[in-house]
């Protein structure tokens, strides 16, 4: 808002002169017609029709102006906060954003937005318009004549109570004629959720009637609705209408009493005229205010939640309000070698009472490949979130390169660390700059074809129509389960990192090519530490040790065969995924 | 999902015209039942152009009998004879005073008359709309009843949703103000110029001229805007989903540190969807002031050869003065015809998405004279079946086998090896492409198929509660039932203490908060739906969750309640189940491969065997309690967060705010911004 004064002033100054000019034009009216009476020249006739078009001319210019820069400013302004709310969530930690609803954010980032520009730009706008217009031909009017103004406008405050009054009413109508849209929503959606239990229940026509129900309810909100906004034009019309009919009636008789001009009686009924609309917007107008005053709190909110301050990159400020300052590596940051320790680490996550994970040491050497087993909730996902400080620890500390993690600069520490998730998310984009997307622009990222080989994405180069350049996504062509995981791999492989994080990465991929895809891995001659949750026998087959997880702790570390050889968890799962495996082959 | 900003379906735009005709008179067919309404609205609005027109005409009589008589010297309504002598003017009286409120006593009766007609109109046209939309949603409810489940495999729910609220929400607008409306304001544009030519044809040519010039900037202004706004809406879409996308990746956004890069990506979509913006706003910012310029124009034509007019004797003041606001209410209704073009090319998008779904016939071929059945005996035969959800990917190979009436089998084998899609193919949701499914000897595809699932019971993994009470939900697909049978049924599969539970008892309204089922009491209010139902062949998909011992006890008790006397096929995820069985066939991907009973398959060491080990030999049966194995109870499904409990509500997938297109701005509100 503050940003944006001089624009607002300007626009101010233009409300100003295009109603000037507005009210201007009836005024000439008022005296070509007075001439006329009087009989003058044709070429003063001339003049007096010509005089009105610069009136209105003039108005159109200052008018394009006023809705150049107010509904300028407003569009910018809603550019800029959709701009800093971006920014923003893109900092929130995750923690923050995990406990959000996507849809709850978006809706946030567009219709309360939406509401917001409205107040800002239309809202604004129409209001000063209206202030100065009633004022400016207010004025005008009673020049004319004190006692036609009075009464003609008597019935415009009816106009305003009776927009005012409809308006609340339909405000109320209208809140409750969503509500029933949503329960109609929900009961379609039930329908449909459950349409396999609704056909193997025959319900087809009992829940075609529950339906039909709830939406003649919903009918019946919409009469009631409709009965009031039929009522609410109309009834605009009729009162200004008779406001009208008391200017014909005893401006006319003024008229002929003399106590007026013609023209000015003409120049009252424009000026009646163009009071009437500003009448009506006024009601609609804090309608505007009120929504963009509410969204702006529910767009505040999002704005107010503290972000991660540390978040390095050119050109970004540190944004006030962040979280709690940390010992922020300052200086040349130091080189990562890729050992990765947890010391006595707990995690519940906020405000619950669980222990996903609970005293937790592991060591990482350099270099090192570890496989984290465990079953489903063991807490795995959990402990490779730590040291991808997308969670922080609720209880002791995690080291990287021998350094507390929260000393690194995030953005040196997430460079450091190739990272494959268990959900394979990847952007609408080409597949190579799905590859690079850990490279800012202007970084160069190493050859993209290259690294997908590595990643196995080979062969399936060759079949996508436009090779490294083909998009994926809505707008491209999809990728299968295997694809997908195979270019999240290779995005984690671009930057050649120090380590490797790979939260059950293969699970889509045929065992053909997880094989050929793990020799490369293991095979890298910039050796990364690599750090894996799996239960595939190839890969912990390969693994210089395997560490099991049961209830977010560790019950065991060892090589492969040393925890074979000692039975318990590992075995038995080691044991189910052979037997998986041989059923697979059966 | 699509969203309140639409989605790829935007850009139809272009193609959408040439179904314009095909699609308007499908359209149409939906406005049929209301034709007494619309021919009543058409009627009205004939009526209300010409009350319309009337107020000008009153002020320019007021005006040419008292106030400003034409020529000096001559009677006032005297004057009149020498232009037109009208019926009014005969019966005005002669009373200047009198005479002017007569007038406006006039203008206000035709006022009220107005606000009657008008509001009449409205309210008869916009019911016309609402119900026409009632009309077209319970038309696509029903249809979506009897689409196959492959339609829903394949289209998210919410995308099917849109096209039940939002689509036709779009419909209402078409409906309720598009060609009535449009028939309105060629009333009133031929009203006004029909006046205008009968007070003064000269006059009227003049100001005339203007009109196509109006017409000129409201065709340009349209389709500049057009384009803009077009462009306007391709950019919000994208920006839209990279908003939407990247809120989704956030882990991903964080982990590859690329926090800036993708703000200033997302400043670029922002910027861009700025910009298109700015350009639709130019043309706003420029139409407006040209059409005040234009009717400006007007105005100086009517006082310039008016004037001219008046000097000359050969036009009357009040002429002048009734022209003047006869231009002013020229432009609405061109301004709102103009409009109508957006009306009616987005009506044709959301037409057409609702058409097609209109059009999608049920897959499941429906048998031409199916045959009804009485009770079934319960003997069920797959005849070397083969079964692929698309194309040749077979998820069943020549499968076969015979179930005997009562017998219980025990499904198993590993995920995908096919056995729900037996369960599918029994209930039809899906068809398959070969072999034969026989029911009590009896081809399926022969049986109607609704006769045929009143006969088959279904229980899923996941317990589906709907809205409503207990009751209504364990009554479910026998709501004819006497209301005990429900209490019964409950009672039967042991659900006294979930009763007991319920403050409200089976009243207790499921969706309310307190209404909270755990797991095991879902289960049991399934089973009580099945038993209820009464059919003749269960098909259960047993829920793999584990529950205390103390429910699994009630829950194997209940089991055994519901398959007694049925012929079932039950997906086994429980040791106790398989070893109740007559007869386990074990599926190995889409084949039968193996089947016996569990000793037998046992001894014989193949996938059963394998299987068994994997997912039942841990478990104990809860009779013999279990023995400190150190796994056998537990609980492999508690997810990472420990958010396994689940509300009774399913949760809303977000369809967008979804909006009833009631709430309209002021009509006369000098742009849309």
């Amino acid at each position: 808002m503050k940003r944006h004064k001089a624009a607002l002033a300007a626009g101010a100054v233009c409300v100003l002169l295009t109603n000037l000019f507005q009210v201007w034009s009836p005024w000439l009216v008022r005296h070509a017609v007075d001439h006329l009476q009087h009989g003058i020249t044709k070429s003063a006739v001339l003049v007096d029709a010509g005089l009105i078009l610069l009136a209105v001319t003039l108005q159109g210019i200052f008018l394009f102006i006023m809705r150049m820069t107010i509904i300028r400013a407003s569009r910018t302004m809603e550019y800029e906060l959709r701009n800093d709310l971006f920014a923003h969530v893109a900092r929130l930690p995750a923690e923050t954003y995990r406990r959000w609803k996507v849809g709850d954010l978006l809706s946030r980032a567009t219709n309360d937005l939406d509401a917001v520009r409205n107040f800002l730009g239309p809202g604004i706008m129409y209001f000063a318009n209206t202030l100065v217009m009633f004022v400016m031909a207010v004025t005008l009017m009673l020049r004319i004549n004190v006692k036609l103004t009075i009464v003609s406008l008597l019935p415009l405050p009816v106009l305003s109570f009776v927009v005012a009054r409809l308006g609340g009413s339909l405000h109320r109508l209208y809140e409750s004629i969503q509500a029933q849209f949503s329960t109609m929503t929900a009961k379609a959606q039930e329908t449909l959720s459950g349409i396999r239990v609704v056909k193997a229940h025959v319900e087809e026509e009992g829940e075609y009637e529950a339906f039909r129900k709830i939406h003649e309810g919903y009918l019946e909100e919409n009469r009631k609705m409709i009965r009031l906004w039929a009522m609410m034009w109309p009834m605009m019309s009729l009162l200004g209408g008779i406001a009208g009919a008391i200017v014909l009636s005893l401006g006319g008789a003024a008229v002929v009493h003399g106590t007026i001009t013609l023209g000015e009686m003409v120049a009252f009924q424009i000026y009646l005229a163009m009071l009437i609309w500003p009448m009506i917007a006024l009601g609609w107008v804090s309608n505007l205010f009120q929504r963009g005053a509410a969204s702006m709190t529910r767009i505040q909110v999002v704005l107010d939640l503290p972000i991660e301050n540390d978040v390095e990159a050119p050109g970004v400020e540190p944004v006030p309000g962040a979280l709690q300052p940390r010992a922020v590596a300052t200086g040349a940051a130091p080189a990562f070698d890729g050992s990765i320790e947890l010391r006595a680490v707990g995690y519940r996550y906020p405000e619950t009472e669980r222990w996903v994970l609970r005293g937790v040491d592991l060591r990482v050497k350099p270099g090192e490949s570890v496989a984290l087993v465990g079953r489903t909730g063991a807490g795995k996902t959990t402990l490779l979130h730590l040291v991808e400080r997308l969670f922080e620890p609720t209880e002791g500390v995690v080291l990287l390169g021998g350094v507390p993690a929260p000393e690194w600069p995030r953005r040196t520490l997430r460079r450091s660390l190739g990272i494959v998730p268990q959900e394979s998310f990847l952007f609408s984009d080409t597949i190579k700059a799905n590859i690079g997307f850990g490279f800012d622009d202007g970084e160069t990222a190493p050859d993209a074809e290259a690294v997908a080989r590595q990643a196995g994405l080979g062969s399936d180069l060759s079949q996508f129509p436009q090779g490294l350049e083909t998009l994926i996504g809505e707008r491209g062509i999809t990728l299968s389960g295997g694809q997908k995981q195979r270019v999240a791999l290779a995005r984690a492989l671009a930057l050649g990192r120090r380590a490797l994080i790979l939260d059950d990465a293969f699970a889509s991929v045929d065992p053909g090519t997880e094989e050929q895809i793990l020799e490369t891995l293991f095979g890298l001659p910039t050796k990364p530490t690599i750090l894996l949750a799996t239960h595939r026998r190839s890969a912990l087959l390969r693994v210089d040790r395997v560490v099991v997880l049961d209830d977010g702790t560790i019950v065991a570390s060892g090589t492969h065969e040393e925890l074979l050889r000692a039975g318990g968890l590992y075995a038995d799962l080691y044991h189910e995924e052979e037997v998986v495996e041989e059923l697979e082959a059966l | 999902m699509a969203g309140p900003w639409g989605s790829a379906a935007d850009d139809v735009d272009a193609q959408g015209a040439i179904y314009d005709r095909r699609l308007a008179g499908r359209l149409l067919f939906f406005l049929k039942p209301y034709r007494k309404e619309v021919v009543l609205s058409v009627i009205l609005l004939a009526i209300l152009s010409v009350l319309e027109i009337a107020g000008p005409y009153l002020t320019k009589v007021a005006i040419d009998t008292y106030v400003k008589p034409a020529a000096p010297g001559v009677g006032a309504v005297a004057a009149q004879a020498g232009t037109k002598m009208t019926w009014l003017a005969r019966m005005l009286p002669h009373d200047t005073v009198q005479g002017l409120t007569f007038l406006a006593f006039g203008y206000v009766i035709v006022l009220a008359f107005a606000f009657g007609l008008r509001y009449w109109q409205t309210y008869t046209m916009s019911m016309v709309g609402q119900r026409a939309m009632q009309d077209l949603r319970l038309t696509i409810f029903r249809h979506l009843g009897t689409l196959s489940a492959s339609y829903y495999d394949t289209r998210p729910v919410g995308r099917i949703l849109t096209r039940v609220t939002q689509d036709v929400a779009v419909l209402n607008e078409l409906f309720a103000q598009g060609v009535v409306a449009v028939i309105g304001d060629i009333f009133l544009l031929i009203g006004i110029v029909g006046a205008m030519l009968w007070l003064d044809w000269k006059l009227a040519l003049v100001t005339l001229t203007t009109v196509p010039l109006l017409v000129i900037a409201t065709a340009v202004f349209r389709a500049k805007v057009r384009v803009s706004y077009r462009r306007v809406r391709t950019r919000l879409a994208r920006l839209n989903g990279f908003l939407q996308e990247h809120l989704q990746g956030l882990d991903i956004l964080k982990v590859f540190n690329v926090e800036a890069k993708e703000t200033r990506k997302f400043d670029q979509a922002n910027k861009d969807h700025y910009e298109a913006h700015l350009e639709n706003m130019f043309h706003y910012a420029v139409f407006f002031p040209t059409v005040e310029l234009i009717g400006a124009l007007g105005l100086a034509l009517i006082l310039w050869y008016g004037g001219l007019g008046i000097l000359a004797g050969a036009v009357t003041f009040g002429v002048v003065v009734a022209f003047i606001q006869y231009v002013d209410r020229f432009y609405q209704p061109v301004r709102d015809l103009s409009e109508k073009y957006n009306v009616f090319q987005s009506a044709m998008v959301a037409s057409e998405r609702i058409f097609e779904l209109l059009d999608t016939p049920p897959a499941v071929p429906v048998s031409q004279s199916p045959k009804a059945m009485g009770r079934l005996k319960g003997e069920v035969e797959f005849d070397h079946v083969w079964f692929a959800y698309k194309d040749e990917e077979y998820v069943l190979r020549d499968l076969s086998f015979k179930v005997r009436p009562g017998e219980k089998v025990a499904l198993v084998g590993a995920t995908g090896a096919g056995k729900t899609s037996i369960a599918s193919l029994l209930t039809r949701f899906y068809e398959f492409q070969k072999g034969t499914i026989r029911v009590d000897g009896e081809d399926i595809r022969d049986i109607d198929e609704k006769a045929l699932r009143r006969q088959i019971g279904l229980v899923l993994q996941d317990v589906f509660l709907f809205s409503g009470t207990v009751r209504e939900n364990i009554a479910f697909g026998a709501r004819d039932r006497e209301p005990a049978a429900v209490d019964r049924a409950l009672a039967e599969v042991g659900g006294e203490r979930l009763r007991a539970r319920l403050p409200q008892g089976l009243e207790e309204d499921v969706g309310e908060r307190g209404g909270y089922f755990s797991m095991g009491e879902r289960q049991i209010l399934a089973f009580a739906r099945a038993l209820h139902y009464d059919p003749s062949i269960l098909i259960l998909d047993e829920a793999t969750s584990a529950v205390d011992i103390e429910t699994e006890r009630v829950i194997q008790a209940a089991l055994r309640r519901l398959l007694h006397g049925r012929t079932s096929l039950v997906i086994a995820h429980r040791l106790s189940t398989i070893l109740d069985a007559d007869r386990i066939l074990v599926m190995h991907k889409g084949e039968l491969r193996e089947q016996g009973t569990h000793a037998e398959l046992l001894a014989r060491g193949g996938i059963y065997k394998r299987l068994y080990e994997l997912q039942y030999s841990k478990q104990k049966p809860v009779e013999v309690g279990a023995d400190g194995d150190g796994h056998s109870m537990r609980d492999d499904e508690w997810d990472a967060a420990g958010l396994s409990d689940d509300t009774a509500v399913p949760d809303v997938d977000g369809g967008g705010s979804a909006t009833s297109g009631s709430q309209q701005e002021p009509a006369r509100s000098r742009g849309t911004e």
